[in-house]
C-alpha cells in the first residue's frame, strides 16, 4: 500500500504515489536548476513541466490510474536528465563563467567588503586545514540554505573547512553561546546571515567546495544533487536545536531585557 | 580520436539546421518536432530540443502560438519567421558547400 497525492499539472489532476511525486518534483527542480544559469532557463524548464504534462496526459489516455515510480522514471530517461541535455546540444554552458562574475558583481559594496574580509580570514584557516587534505584551490564561503536551521551560517562553515556534518559546529556555537553569555556570538551569526551569500546556485556551491566552475564541473554538480536529492536526508536532530536556539533566546530576553529596561527607566526619571 | 564524440559533434552542428529543416515544410509542436528528429536519430533525450526551441526563438528565426489542445496541457506552436526563412537558405548552401567538399574528398 501507498501514500498517494494529488497534483495539478496546468489544470489536470493526476493522483501520483509519494515516492513517484518526490521524484518527479527533485527532477523537475533540478532541471530548473539547471536551466537557471542560461538565458531564458525558466522558459526551457517550464516547456519541459509541459512535456511532462504531455506525457502524463498519453499514459492516462491509454489507461494509466495513477502514477507510480515506474512511470516518473521512463518519462525522466525520455526527456533525459541534466547531464544528458548538456551533453547533447553542445554550445551552452560556455556562458556560466560569465553569469557567475554577474553574480558576484551584483552584490553592494559592503556585502562584497565584508565577503571578502570573510573569505581573506577564511582562506587564513582554510589554508592551513587544507595543507593536510591536499586541497589547493580556495575555497569561498557560502551560507548552505539547503541545510539550514537559521540561516545556514553553520552549514556553511562545514562545507568551508570541508566537515561532512554541521552539527558539531552548531552544538560548539551554542554551547559557546551559553558558557560566554554576553559574548555577542549570535550578533556574529546575525552579521554573517546578512552580509554572506547563500548558495543558490551549482556554480556557488562548486566555489563552496573550491572547484572550478566549469561547464563539465557543473553539469557534475547538478547531476551529484539530483542523485543526493533522492536519498532520505537525516533531519531528527534539527527539531532539538530549534528548540534549544529558542530556549537560548528566551533566556538572553529575560536576562537582557529585564536590566535595559532597568536602566532605561532610571534615565528617564534623571532626564524628566 | 574519440568516434562517439566526432559523430555527436557532428549531429550537434546539425540540429538547428535540421529543425529549420522540420519547420520549413510545414509548423509544428515541440512534440512533433522531436518524434521526427527522434526518427531521423538526431537526439537521444527530447530535453535536448527545447534551449535549442528557445534560442532559435529569442534569435528571431522561430515564433510560435500557444494552442489549445485535446490531449492535455495546451502547446506551443512553432513555425518558421522570414528571418529563419534567410537563415535556412544561407544553411542549405552551406550544406551542399559541405557535401560537395566531402563528396569530393571521397574520391
Amino acid at each position: 500500500m501507498k501514500k498517494n497525492i494529488s497534483i495539478n499539472l496546468f489544470g489536470t489532476l493526476y493522483n501520483i504515489d509519494e515516492d513517484a511525486y518526490n521524484m518527479l518534483e527533485n527532477y523537475l527542480d533540478s532541471m530548473k536548476r539547471y536551466f537557471s544559469r542560461q538565458e531564458s532557463g525558466e522558459e526551457v524548464a517550464d516547456d519541459i513541466e509541459h512535456r511532462v504534462a504531455e506525457l502524463l496526459w498519453r499514459r492516462r489516455e491509454a489507461g494509466m490510474n495513477a502514477v507510480n515510480i515506474e512511470t516518473v522514471r521512463e518519462i525522466i530517461d525520455t526527456i533525459g536528465n541534466a547531464e544528458q541535455i548538456a551533453g547533447e546540444s553542445g554550445s551552452e554552458g560556455n556562458s556560466s563563467a560569465a553569469t557567475g562574475q554577474q553574480a558576484m558583481g551584483s552584490g553592494d559594496s559592503f556585502r562584497e567588503d565584508l565577503n571578502q574580509f570573510v573569505n581573506e580570514a577564511g582562506k587564513f584557516a582554510g589554508n592551513t586545514y587544507d595543507r593536510g587534505c591536499n586541497y589547493v584551490r580556495s575555497r569561498k564561503y557560502y551560507r548552505c540554505v539547503d541545510d539550514k536551521i537559521l540561516g545556514g551560517v553553520c552549514s556553511g562553515a562545514a562545507a568551508y573547512f570541508n566537515i561532512a556534518d554541521p552539527l558539531p559546529i552548531r552544538l560548539g556555537g551554542i554551547v559557546a553561546t551559553i558558557l560566554l553569555i554576553g559574548l555577542p556570538l549570535p550578533i556574529i551569526y546575525i552579521v554573517m546571515w546578512l552580509a554572506t551569500p547563500a548558495a543558490l546556485t551549482p556554480e556557488d556551491r562548486l566555489r563552496q567546495q573550491g572547484r572550478e566552475v566549469t561547464p563539465e564541473n557543473i553539469t557534475l554538480q547538478v547531476k551529484e544533487e539530483s542523485q543526493k536529492a533522492l536519498m532520505p536526508r537525516g533531519e531528527t536532530h534539527k527539531g532539538c536545536l530549534i528548540a534549544l536556539i529558542i530556549v537560548i533566546f528566551i533566556v538572553f530576553a529575560l536576562l537582557f531585557v529585564g536590566p535595559l529596561m532597568a536602566i532605561l527607566g532610571i534615565f528617564s526619571r534623571m532626564l524628566f | 580520436m574519440d568516434i562517439n564524440n566526432a559523430k555527436s559533434q557532428m549531429r550537434k552542428g546539425m540540429l538547428e539546421y535540421c529543425i529549420l529543416l522540420l519547420l520549413k515544410r510545414r509548423a509544428a509542436y515541440a512534440s512533433d518536432i522531436i518524434q521526427r528528429l527522434l526518427e531521423a536519430e538526431m537526439i537521444v533525450v527530447e530535453g535536448t530540443l527545447y534551449p535549442l526551441l528557445t534560442r532559435l526563438k529569442k534569435d528571431g528565426l522561430l515564433a510560435y502560438e500557444w494552442q489549445e489542445s485535446t490531449q492535455g496541457p495546451p502547446r506551443k506552436y512553432y513555425r518558421l519567421t522570414p528571418e529563419g526563412e534567410e537563415a535556412l537558405a544561407q544553411l542549405n548552401e552551406s550544406w551542399q558547400e559541405i557535401s560537395r567538399t566531402v563528396n569530393f574528398l571521397k574520391q
